[in-house]
């Protein structure tokens, strides 16, 4: 299926495919997020791919949207139903210690589990990271195991520290920063996982896919301290799809 | 050194015109809320149009320079005081080390700039020096500024040697209702023709729930209100959500970079400003255009707000009107009106002269 442009105000487009949450389409959406971005169009600004749609920010000074739909509209045809790129997995240590893991004994429960369980469940999924938002580095992943769902705390933390895994319905995810939230906290990264410090301040992007490796609290505290002094880098695992 | 904080308001900022390339990893735009104002502060110190200046919310503070430098003020009416004389905004003003700004209330409108030429010395941080609060980065540390911050001003390298200038102004609104020009959505899976003449046919107020992120506004009734979820994606500045109750959001610098609530439709550009600093006494309207007509809206700004600068008249002839406030005063006259022989008109009135700042011109 051909995505679709819609203008959005004077100075964006939304293309859109099909409204539905799916790996296939969504490593589509990322394929043609690359080929725009190669195709570097001038007067445009950036490029924000999400589930099923690439939004493209432009200044109207420098190319009208007749123009831009224009130069968009080619690279719409080439077919993209195939990727032939292979999955960049980034591989992040998780501490599943009750330490860090405030909900994991709860969740266990409430999905009639044992501890292990979860945690060789959780830890044994390339997830997708469909999309960053909410926080930055905030990664929506796809994939989760349907015995590990879990819905939010009635009523949100005020604090969750940075690096904190949690579970929140169908989703898991890692607060980048601390924040306020109401998933449910089933371990930590000693990870950080944007730093202004780095070269690349975010370790990784959309499209990419992300995997948990469990570490016990001494890694933890070892791994953390390597971080600290920027000496801790996080395997990247390539995989054919 | 540059400038050094005395007195902070509520919520005094840096901000340019935003992080907008890194919103993929999640980050907030940010930037100045109302950027026609950011634009013409610059330009009226001669910096680049995006230069970064300081953002003053709703009340302002007390500066001391310790250099000289040339600013400039713009946006809501802040009721600026130069050691203790009034100062006008829209206008290059000539600083000396030691000089004390003072800012005010905010008076008609939420934003006020201040520009400073040559801009301040801080670091891009993502390619943006406007500060994002949330994520504390960008700006000074990332936060407000404080009694006790100082911020160097950058050496533009033709110090308090530029042509005094001003410009025509006329960002904040003086309409009642104010009319907003929006593009509607062209995704209509979500609101009808029908719900489109509904929303245009509504008066809105911005609610008290108006800061950065966004503003949401008070609908007279519930006819937008709807049951539709949908995808999460990208949202765009100036985007009309309507969240399930239906009283709508706009999306504004401080954004969040995804939403998942259905878009009606998108401010236009060139009519944010109004919109960013307006009170929540005046009734709002939206208008319908479309893309092509706002975007040539977009052009006809650009060109205006750089014919908007001109030099300030009169200029050449201060020590003239020094010398005739001696000459009128001496004489007990109530008012004065003098015509030189460039064809620039003083009109002097001698009810409150106080000292030669306080003169009305005319060219």
């Amino acid at each position: 299926m051909k995505p679709v442009i819609y203008p959005e105000g004077d100075h964006a487009i939304h293309i859109r495919f099909k409204a539905q949450i799916d790996p296939a389409l969504n490593a589509r959406v990322h394929d043609l997020t690359a080929r725009l971005r190669t195709a570097a169009i001038i007067g445009v600004q950036t490029i924000i791919p999400s589930f099923r749609t690439i939004t493209v920010v432009y200044n109207p000074l420098l190319i009208k949207l007749a123009k831009l739909i224009s130069q968009v509209e080619p690279l719409l045809k080439i077919d993209l139903s195939t990727s032939a790129k292979p999955k960049k997995i980034i591989t992040i240590p998780v501490c599943y210690d009750k330490a860090f893991a405030y909900d994991l004994a709860e969740l266990a429960n409430y999905n009639k589990l044992s501890i292990d369980e979860v945690i060789k469940r959780h830890s044994q999924t390339n997830y997708l990271i469909y999309l960053l938002g909410f926080l930055p580095g905030f990664a929506y992943l796809g994939g989760l195991d349907p015995q590990l769902a879990m819905p939010r705390l009635d009523s949100p933390r005020v604090k969750i520290p940075a690096g904190s895994v949690g579970i929140a319905g169908h989703q898991t995810g890692i607060y980048p920063v601390e924040s306020p939230g109401g998933w449910r906290i089933i371990g930590r990264t000693p990870i950080e996982l944007f730093s202004m410090e780095r070269e690349q301040p975010m370790l990784y992007e959309p499209g990419d896919y992300m995997r948990f490796i469990p570490i016990d609290k001494n890694q933890y505290h070892t791994i953390s301290r390597a971080v600290k002094h920027n000496q801790y880098q996080c395997e990247i695992v390539w995989e054919e799809r | 050194m540059g400038l050094k904080v005395i007195k902070s308001g509520v919520h005094i900022t840096v901000q340019d015109f935003g992080r907008i390339a890194h919103q993929h990893l999640g980050f907030s735009v940010a930037g100045a809320m109302d950027r026609q104002a950011l634009e013409l502060a610059n330009r009226l110190v001669q910096n680049t149009i995006d230069e970064a200046c300081l953002e003053i919310m709703l009340t302002g503070g007390t500066f001391l320079f310790t250099k000289s430098t040339v600013i400039a003020i713009t946006g809501a009416d802040c009721q600026p005081k130069l050691n203790d004389v009034s100062i006008a905004m829209y206008e290059s003003i000539i600083i000396r080390a030691g000089d004390e700004l003072a800012i005010g209330y905010l008076v008609d409108g939420r934003f006020s700039y201040l520009s400073v030429q040559g801009g301040f010395v801080l670091d891009a941080v993502l390619g943006s020096r406007s500060t994002s609060i949330r994520y504390q980065l960008g700006g000074y540390q990332g936060r407000a500024l404080q009694p006790g911050d100082q911020l160097q001003i950058r050496e533009s390298g033709q110090d308090g040697s530029l042509p005094e200038l001003t410009c025509k102004h006329d960002t904040l609104n003086k309409d009642h209702p104010l009319r907003v020009r929006y593009l509607a959505s062209a995704d209509l899976d979500y609101f009808s023709i029908g719900k489109l003449a509904d929303f245009e046919q509504m008066s809105f107020h911005i609610s008290a729930q108006a800061d950065r992120m966004g503003y949401r506004l008070i609908a007279p009734n519930d006819r937008l209100a709807h049951e539709h979820t949908m995808i999460s994606e990208a949202t765009v500045c100036g985007a009309i959500q309507i969240p399930p109750n239906g009283h709508p959001i706009v999306l504004l610098m401080d954004r969040q970079t995804t939403g998942g609530y259905p878009v009606i439709g998108v401010v236009a550009s060139v009519d944010l400003p109004k919109l960013v600093q307006c009170s929540e006494r005046v009734p709002i309207n939206f208008t319908r255009i479309t893309v092509e007509e706002a975007q040539l809206l977009i052009e006809e700004q650009a060109q205006l707000n750089q014919s908007a600068i001109k030099p300030k008249a009169g200029l050449a002839c201060v020590d003239q009107v020094k010398q005739l406030i001696e000459v009128v005063e001496g004489a007990q006259l109530s008012a004065f009106t003098y015509q030189d022989k460039k064809g620039v008109r003083i009109k002097l009135s001698m009810r409150n002269v106080k000292g030669a700042r306080n003169y009305d011109k005319k060219s």
